[in-house]
């Protein structure tokens, strides 16, 4: 049976992000599966009213004010109004709810819960317990999630927090991880790819397109303190030390950056540390091809996107252990560490050391390998299962 | 495109080329507005052929007419009904029954004096400014297309757009305060650079549903898409 499924979440397009491109991809498989989707997020700037994306997915930008990172503020009625407009003009069977730090999400499931509608809500991301911003989210998403008939993590480790967070009887959980677009990131030379122009490449450093001797090291997040940026300069000057075949490559943007900086200029490391700054989503692909390790040194991780993508473009990857990273990939084609800087080291340089042996597997088996792991389409049709389940008030 | 109506929009920034209405219609803006109202209670339009009964996206009734001339003109108007000289009456007397009280009191009749001048002025602005009678689009082929706005003193604000610039008219969805609504607006093509100069929403004030909007749509598309036959309209003169 076809539902007519509104989405809403604080972040969507034209930000780019995890939970926007979670949203904007499911939304658009399951119209191709048949169902009326609909996106509600606030206005972005001037980017008010009612816009069409590709295939009729109809988003309305809600003329509310974010407050703080993007979010709206949590009032719970000022989006009432708006919200009962748009679930009753678009006759909305099911409201599906995005990411734990949007309010407008948890408004949606509240206003569902008292229209009597059918309500999921997909976690993203994993919180503590202990600190201050993580005990008043957990109070806020104990109050909507009692509304909610049934929630989705991205895996399971997602799943165990979010039932100990939100008290949510772990049956009503379900696990449906994200996905990645294997087809745009293939391994191969950057010029193989028909997305970058000339003017793409020549934003790229020299030690991206040449593939010298050393070995390539590539870091690809945003630089904020839950991805570790500080356990990565640790990680940086003790590598830079020992070994002088290495090579880095950070891309992102964030307010650590300058942590990175000031490492670069204490050990002269300006040729061997690349800092390319915020990246466009065409870039990434272009990036992780000039390297040879990726590492990830996130302290907490729902379901790490990036490590997917750089394995998918033939990567070697090293990550630290936590959250649902170990779900992620099998163990052959992931380096697990503690979050410690020796730990962190020594994985690198195992893995270093397997490439220049000639050890590593070959970048196009790895890619034919995690192409087949996850797909988009499998995600909205396990969605559309969830949702089934749900409007038949069929609960565990 | 999808803009969010804010207030009255009213920037309409075109010569208006039919300079001797707007004259005309200055003359009329001050005709004796008590007088006015006896005319106003219950939209006169009711009595013209052709008129229906619609409603507003808040529920308010509005009066539809339409007026078709040789399938070259064609022109909807939506009337809302009359300002009422009870309700009038009412506000007046409200503010009487508060004020007179206080400024007995107070020992000040300023008070009073200012507070009956107040609320004339309050009324005579509503009147002319604020409270919308009858708004209109004339489509004529070949020529233009004029929006008019007529308040309940009898004053009217016309605006001609000429055809070469008229992109389009089309309906479009907006946000407007706690509602998402349908509007009508008229696209106006910028002739110096490609795109859009202006989106100029019409109706605003009645804000009719989508069924009212819907026959206002086909019936101007059927205006646009004719090319103007002059002989015709001579002979038929």
């Amino acid at each position: 049976m076809p539902h007519s499924i509104c989405m809403v979440s604080d972040f969507f397009h034209p930000n780019a992000g995890g939970v926007e491109s979670h949203v904007y991809q499911l939304s658009q498989c399951l119209v191709e599966r048949g169902h009326r989707v609909v996106v509600v997020t606030h206005a972005y700037g001037d980017r008010a009213g009612i816009r069409y994306l590709t295939n009729g997915l109809r988003v309305y930008y809600l003329p509310l004010r974010p407050m703080y990172n993007q979010a709206t503020a949590p009032t719970l009625f000022h989006s009432l109004a708006l919200l009962r407009c748009v679930f009753i003009r678009e006759h909305v069977t099911v409201v599906h709810a995005h990411s734990a730090f949007s309010s407008l999400a948890h408004d949606a499931l509240f206003h569902a819960a008292s229209f009597g509608l059918a309500s999921i809500f997909t976690d993203h991301s994993l919180f503590g317990f202990a600190d201050v911003s993580s005990v008043l989210t957990n109070a806020l998403l104990r109050a909507s999630l009692g509304g909610a008939t049934r929630a989705i993590c991205v895996s399971h480790t997602g799943r165990e927090n979010t039932a100990l967070r939100a008290a949510m009887p772990p049956g009503r959980i379900s696990v449906i991880p994200n996905a990645v677009d294997a087809t745009r990131f293939t391994p191969g030379p950057p010029t193989g790819n028909p997305d970058s122009t000339c003017h793409d490449r020549a934003h790229l450093p020299r030690s991206v397109d040449r593939r010298c001797a050393g070995v390539t090291v590539v870091i690809i997040s945003r630089l904020v303190y839950r991805k570790g940026v500080d356990l990565l300069a640790g990680v940086l000057a003790q590598l830079a030390a020992t070994r002088s075949d290495l090579n880095f490559v950070i891309g992102g943007e964030g307010p650590k950056r300058i942590v990175l900086e000031e490492l670069r200029e204490q050990h002269c490391l300006h040729d061997r540390v690349t800092l390319l700054g915020a990246l466009d989503h065409r870039q990434v692909r272009d990036v992780l091809v000039g390297g040879d390790i990726f590492l990830n040194t996130s302290l907490t991780e729902a379901f790490c996107m990036a490590i997917v993508e750089a394995a998918s473009c033939g990567l070697q990857v090293v990550s630290t252990h936590v959250g649902g990273v170990p779900e992620v990939l099998p163990p052959d084609l992931l380096t697990l560490c503690k979050p410690t800087v020796r730990d962190l080291c020594a994985g690198v340089i195992a893995a270093a050391d397997r490439l220049l042996a000639g050890k590593a597997p070959d970048r196009a088996t790895t890619h034919a390998r995690v192409r087949d792991f996850y797909d988009w389409r499998d995600v909205a049709s396990r969605t559309e299962k969830v949702s089934n389940d749900d409007s038949s008030q069929n609960d565990n | 495109m999808g803009a969010v109506l804010t207030g009255r929009e009213r920037n309409y920034h075109y010569n208006c080329a039919l300079g001797s209405t707007r004259a005309a219609n200055r003359q009329l803006a001050w005709t004796p507005i008590l007088g006015s109202f006896g005319t106003l209670r219950r939209g006169r339009r009711m009595e013209e052929p052709g008129a229906t009964r619609m409603a507003s996206c808040r529920g308010d009734p509005l009066v539809f007419s339409e007026r078709k001339q040789h399938g070259l003109s064609i022109e909807y108007t939506l009337s809302s009904p009359g300002v009422s000289l009870s309700s009038l009456l009412c506000c007046t007397l409200a503010v009487w029954t508060v004020t007179y009280p206080v400024s007995t009191y107070a020992q000040a009749p300023a008070l009073l004096a200012s507070a009956t001048v107040i609320v004339m002025l309050g009324i005579l602005v509503y009147l002319h400014w604020i409270r919308v009678q009858h708004e209109s689009i004339l489509v004529i082929s070949g020529t233009g297309v004029q929006l008019s706005t007529c308040f309940a003193s009898g004053r009217c604000d016309t605006h001609f757009i000429e055809m070469d610039v008229v992109q389009d008219i089309v309906i479009n969805e907006g946000i407007h305060r706690q509602a998402v609504i349908y509007y009508l607006c008229v696209l106006v093509r910028n002739n110096q650079k490609n795109g859009l100069k202006a989106i100029l929403p019409v109706f605003l004030a009645a804000r009719p549903r989508l069924d009212c909007l819907r026959k206002v749509y086909r019936g101007c598309q059927e205006i646009l898409h004719t090319e103007p036959n002059i002989s015709t309209c001579v002979m038929d003169r």
